[in-house]
């Protein structure tokens, strides 16, 4: 695997040659590391999800290239031996559950596998290993996707995409409609396919708590445009720049301005998370006053 | 006019092939004008408590009754026009090839001219701020912009109870709060009553009522600060804690000597100076 997935002054138009045609994004560069958490943030209709749906060739660039280990993407790729790298790069949409359609969870799972290759006679035991990492029983595999509850559809849905071992996974708005319990449940098991198989992940988030606490990178677009490409901190630390660009603040930086703003010494950098805040303050506490 | 726009009594709903109720003996009142939060798990019954006020599927016993009229087979298409409903993936409701002929179509119902046409499609997409995508097809939008667009669409029909399945989950936050008070503003001038199921925190302490469900029962029925207040283990009932509340519990498993009761991040900021200066 080469070291960065990279868009190479990359445009996109809907509609093209159409009167209504429009730039859904406009000269992008962008080198995302391989192996890193990158997650994308920016407003409503800003490219994000344009943007990552060229990962998976499911759009090409209108110009301009993208290049992802050996493959190189441009308008003129043919869909002819793009298989090994949709292989690689495991693409879970907004509201994955909506492309469930076989008759059972085990057919489902094993969709992929089987299109990309895989001999039927493994495809129980990576039908297994898929449920055993999204936490569901293995019983529930021979229900019809239909009669699970709307949680569970989700996690059949990102098993499927787990069965094909991507090692690219990108996930655009994946705890949407979840109850909090269950937007904890999806963040974590990405942070640990992350963590534990080395995974890049690149997500789409509009939820600043989500971003702060899992990314190492963050990259905002505004207008079709990538407009700031760094690491969590550094963003996260440039109020000016969020503002800009009509994003808020996390939770935990929120609260630590307003206790510095109270003339509380935290003197630390900004807390990406609530419990990061939390040990700033006991700190301050162990320090006591002077 | 009538101070309670719903009255729901006693009412019990189980789907066909399910062992438990889904909606287990509520009842409660909503008054004209209230904007209330319906909040719960996934699989709480929320999503059902709106079908079956909309209509959409059949009470097994008890009673819903909008501005007075107990809803029935017969009543229930004249009910559902005070009704505006939007769905959290507005995929499943866009049947128009541009915008504006999506908006237009929920219009052509109601003998409205075309000049009166043009004025409310104008009118709504400058509400949700997607008046330059007029032109765009529906599916092409993205996430938070089709949400924006399925709430135009329901708004153009001045909907006098306008019922929101998380129906802004997929906006940017700054986005989000922008519409949510187009929302406030709109039901305030025309006396809209909002329903919203939410997990959204910041949602919920714009609402004048929460209602938690849990397991098909209506658990609590209180005002925000209440909500917070009242509910030990908000985590049980798969919600999320305020970040003040969640700040506490750390602090206070760290031995922070904070008071064990939820505080609002004003409180919780005076409490914590306090605390220091005091060293």
């Amino acid at each position: 695997m080469h070291k960065e997935i990279i868009f190479k002054n990359v445009d996109y138009y809907y509609q093209h040659d159409t009167p209504y045609e429009y730039k859904a994004l406009e000269n992008v560069n962008l080198n995302i590391p391989i192996g890193s958490f990158t997650s994308i943030i920016g407003k409503t209709g800003s490219g994000k999800s344009t943007l990552v749906q060229m990962l998976n060739v499911l759009i090409k660039p209108t110009n301009g290239s993208i290049e992802i280990d050996d493959f190189k993407i441009n308008s003129k790729t043919t869909n002819k031996n793009l298989k090994p790298l949709r292989k690689k790069v495991g693409l879970i949409f907004q509201f994955p559950e909506k492309q469930l359609f076989a008759d059972s969870v085990r057919e489902d799972i094993a969709f992929g596998p089987l299109n990309f290759g895989m001999d039927e006679s493994k495809i129980d035991s990576v039908v297994e290993e898929s449920l055993k990492l999204v936490q569901l029983p293995i019983s529930i595999m021979n229900k019809s996707p239909f009669e699970i509850s709307g949680g569970q559809m989700r996690r059949v849905a990102i098993a499927g995409v787990l069965a094909m071992k991507p090692e690219i996974l990108v996930l655009d708005e994946p705890t949407v409609g979840l109850d909090p319990k269950g937007q904890k449940f999806i963040m974590n098991l990405i942070h640990k396919l992350h963590v534990e198989q080395n995974m890049t992940i690149i997500l789409i988030s509009h939820q600043m708590d989500i971003v702060a606490s899992y990314s190492e990178n963050v990259v905002i677009m505004h207008n079709g445009k990538v407009v700031a490409f760094d690491t969590a901190q550094n963003i996260f630390s440039n109020e000016s720049l969020l503002n800009k660009y009509d994003l808020t603040l996390p939770s935990s930086i929120k609260f630590y301005n307003q206790l510095i703003a109270n003339q509380l010494p935290l003197n630390e950098s900004v807390p990406m998370h609530v419990n990061q805040l939390g040990d700033q303050i006991i700190k301050m506490f162990s320090r006591g006053r002077n | 006019m009538l101070n309670n726009i719903i009255e729901v009594k006693n009412i019990n709903f189980k789907y066909n092939d399910s062992e438990t109720k889904t909606i287990n003996n509520i009842s409660f009142n909503i008054k004209t004008g209230e904007w209330v939060s319906i909040i719960g798990h996934n699989g709480s019954g929320k999503s059902t408590l709106i079908k079956l006020l909309d209509g959409l599927v059949q009470l097994d016993s008890g009673s819903i009754s909008m501005n007075g009229d107990e809803i029935n087979e017969k009543n229930v298409n004249k009910i559902r026009k005070n009704i505006g409903l939007v769905f959290q993936n507005p995929d499943n409701q866009f049947v128009g090839a541009t915008v504006e002929d999506d908006i237009a179509f929920g219009l052509e119902n109601y003998q409205f001219s075309r000049d009166e046409m043009i004025k409310i499609i104008d009118n709504v997409l400058d509400l949700v701020d997607m008046q330059k995508y007029r032109k765009h097809e529906p599916s092409k939008l993205s996430g938070g912009q089709k949400q924006r667009i399925a709430l135009a669409g329901v708004l153009a029909l001045n909907p006098k109870i306008l019922i929101l399945d998380e129906s802004t989950s997929m906006i940017d936050p700054q986005g989000r709060n922008n519409i949510l008070n187009v929302i406030d503003e709109f039901s305030r001038k025309s006396n809209m009553t909002v329903i919203s199921i939410t997990h959204d925190v910041e949602e919920i302490k714009l609402s004048n009522r929460v209602l938690l469900l849990s397991n098909g029962e209506l658990v609590e029925d209180t005002s925000p600060e209440k909500l917070f207040e009242n509910v030990k283990d908000l985590e049980e009932y798969a919600l999320e804690l305020p970040f003040s509340a969640q700040l506490s519990k750390y602090l206070i498993k760290h031995k922070l000597q904070l008071p064990n009761r939820y505080m609002n991040e004003g409180e919780l900021i005076e409490c914590i100076k306090k605390l220091y200066l005091k060293m």
